[in-house]
């Protein structure tokens, strides 16, 4: 998987570089738009991240130019603004998907994940973790072939633990995943450990492991 | 009161003003000359008298005079030589009135006789000239009235035009919208001025209200890419497995003070968007439709804190809003009847075409309720929320015409918005 990122702060495109690298995908970084739009003329990417506000030229220019050479790639905006403006001119465009800054990387990782097996129809479209498997399209989880029943947070918690396996997910960005940016946040980490309990239950009564490790303070994390 | 009408009253009252004293003195100087000519005329009529008397020398002739009444009262006159020039009056049988007189008495003596005469003249005419005056002036006075009435309309509707046009103008200037004024020449240099003035001024500040709007988006462009860095730094710094324990809660507090600037920062820029009413596009929304929807959302706070909530939803109630705007009223609103329920508490949300009510039990405190639509007001300074919840939902409500209202009976806070 090869993913370019087109951010121009160069601080913040490392910590993106320094996560994704990480989960296994192969990072190009841009810090301007020429080096954006050479890029993107020169070679073919899985899925693209776009800064709209770049010093020499503006991010949505980029997404035409993908959109013009017919490129496969998702595209997800990342940007400074909170504008719904933005966000709708960016998706009218062909952008996938629309983060504003500041974002937690498991989020964006969850979302680039999301798009690129949505993307891949031919391909493996099930989440497998050992024993647990997800099939987003159908909203199903498997344990051991046998269907648990998830309320929809409960889902949604698990298919962002494993989007983000074996990493360690802030109670910040599981809050705001699940609930959305407006929460404030501080009030919901005792559901995130209602859920999390809940989870655990449920995978092990059909026999799977415990991966739902407590990091103490911090958050959760899928370990397998 | 408009200004023609205002100046109209001034012009009417000085107006008044210059008849009634112009009549006045009119009046006495016509008086005083009629007095003069009256005289004359009864001088003139002696003097008649005198020379038919020296012509006719009988006992009691038979004289006549052009005005007045002639009396011969004695026609063998032995006082002094007179002539009593007075004013006097008479009565009048047949008009049953009393009528002033002017009269002059002499003695006169010609060849044979000594006569005293007296000649006398109505002064009837003068009562007359007052009426006549009097009626000239208010009839004068009504012709005035009428053309300074109609004088007024024709110059308010052709004179004062350009100004009524600048006005409705200026009215429409929003200076949230990027459109300037721009008025048409009036060739009146007073209206010209005043189109430059406003050209000038609503200029000033549409540019300024762009730059303004420019660097708080700017200014939180800018936060908002550091506070990025921090966070994402921060998260990879967490993978790390060889991490201790006293290392780890340093960082978790450095990420939860850096998400929290972050949320700060989104709600100032928030409630400054709300301001500079940059939320423009409106929709028609089902109300119950929304409110079903946050519920939903917020199912997990409800279950977890064991409230029962009661809905009352008109289903028909729609209301044009812009949806970002009212998810974030109907969130804030809801979140808040959640976070600070009693354990066990209960939520009661009513819907009906005039108002949105939600009822919610909770602590009761002593402040004033309507204070917590104050930015950065708590409750509990303890809490670590940002306080700016209700001054969000306040501003919302503002700048959509809704009307909020805020009560605490003991421990149930109700809310109202009114459509």
């Amino acid at each position: 998987m090869k993913l370019l990122i087109i951010e121009d702060e160069k601080a913040l495109s490392d910590a993106i570089v320094e996560y994704l690298t990480s989960e296994g995908y192969g990072c190009e970084t841009a810090l301007n738009f020429w080096t954006a739009d050479e890029k993107v003329t020169l070679y073919d990417y899985d899925c693209v991240l776009v800064d709209i506000s770049l010093p020499d030229g503006s991010g949505f220019e980029v997404i035409k130019e993908l959109k013009k050479r017919k490129s496969e790639a998702g595209i997800i905006i990342i940007s400074a603004k909170n504008s719904l403006d933005d966000k709708i001119m960016g998706l009218e465009i062909g952008a996938d998907d629309y983060m504003t800054k500041p974002f937690h990387l498991s989020e964006l990782n969850a979302r680039i994940k999301s798009i690129i097996r949505r993307r891949n129809f031919s391909g493996q479209t099930e989440i497998v973790a050992n024993e647990i498997c997800i099939i987003p399209e159908e909203a199903l989880v498997k344990v051991n072939h046998q269907p648990i029943e998830l309320t929809k947070k409960e889902y949604d918690l698990l298919l962002y633990l494993l989007s983000n396996k074996n990493r360690v997910l802030t109670k910040e960005s599981i809050a705001e995943h699940l609930w959305g940016d407006d929460m404030d946040t501080s009030d919901s980490f005792d559901f995130i450990y209602t859920h999390i309990k809940n989870l655990r239950k449920k995978i092990t009564e059909k026999g799977g492991n415990d991966y739902l490790k407590t990091i103490y303070g911090m958050g959760y994390k899928f370990q397998i | 009161m408009k200004l023609l009408n205002k100046t109209g009253r001034y012009y009417l009252l000085g107006l008044v003003g210059v008849m009634l004293v112009g009549g006045i003195i009119f009046y006495f100087l016509l008086i005083r000359s009629l007095n003069h000519f009256e005289t004359e005329n009864l001088l003139n009529s002696k003097d008649i008298v005198i020379e038919k008397l020296n012509k006719n020398l009988s006992q009691n002739p038979d004289l006549m005079v052009l005005e007045g009444n002639l009396d011969i009262l004695n026609n063998n006159y032995q006082g002094k030589d007179i002539e009593i020039l007075k004013d006097t009056t008479s009565f009048d049988k047949r008009e049953n009135e009393i009528i002033p007189m002017r009269m002059i008495t002499f003695s006169f003596k010609n060849q044979q006789y000594r006569y005293l005469i007296r000649l006398s003249k109505s002064l009837i005419e003068r009562d007359e000239l007052r009426e006549v005056i009097e009626r000239f002036i208010i009839i004068l006075l009504g012709l005035f009235i009428f053309v300074l009435f109609w004088l007024n309309r024709i110059i308010s509707s052709s004179v004062w035009s350009p100004f009524y046009e600048i006005l409705a103008k200026t009215k429409g200037f929003k200076v949230t919208q990027s459109q300037l004024l721009s008025f048409t020449k009036t060739n009146i240099s007073e209206f010209d001025d005043l189109q430059n003035v406003l050209q000038d001024l609503t200029f000033q500040i549409s540019t300024d209200y762009h730059a303004l709007k420019e660097f708080t988006e700017n200014a939180s462009h800018e936060i908002q890419t550091p506070l990025a860095i921090i966070r994402s730094k921060l998260e990879n710094l967490i993978q790390s497995e060889n991490l201790q324990e006293t290392e780890m809660k340093a960082i978790q507090t450095v990420y939860e003070a850096a998400g929290r600037l972050s949320k700060l920062n989104q709600s100032l820029l928030l409630l400054t968007k709300i301001d500079n009413q940059q939320f423009i596009k409106k929709e028609q929304i089902n109300l119950s439709q929304a409110i079903d929807n946050q519920v939903n959302n917020f199912e997990d706070f409800i279950l977890g804190k064991e409230i029962s909530i009661t809905k009352d939803l008109d289903k028909s109630v729609e209301l044009e809003i812009n949806p970002m705007l009212l998810d974030i009223l109907l969130s804030n609103l809801l979140f808040n009847s959640i976070k600070h329920n009693l354990k066990n508490g209960t939520i009661l949300i009513l819907l009906t075409p005039e108002k949105l009510t939600i009822q919610n039990t909770g602590k009761t405190f002593e402040n004033i309720p309507s204070d917590f639509f104050e930015r950065f007001k708590k409750h509990n300074t303890e809490s670590d929320s940002l306080g700016l919840g209700l001054a969000i939902v306040k501003k919302i409500c503002e700048t959509n015409h809704l009307k909020i209202d805020y009560q605490c009976q003991k421990d149930l806070h109700t809310i109202k918005i009114v459509f």
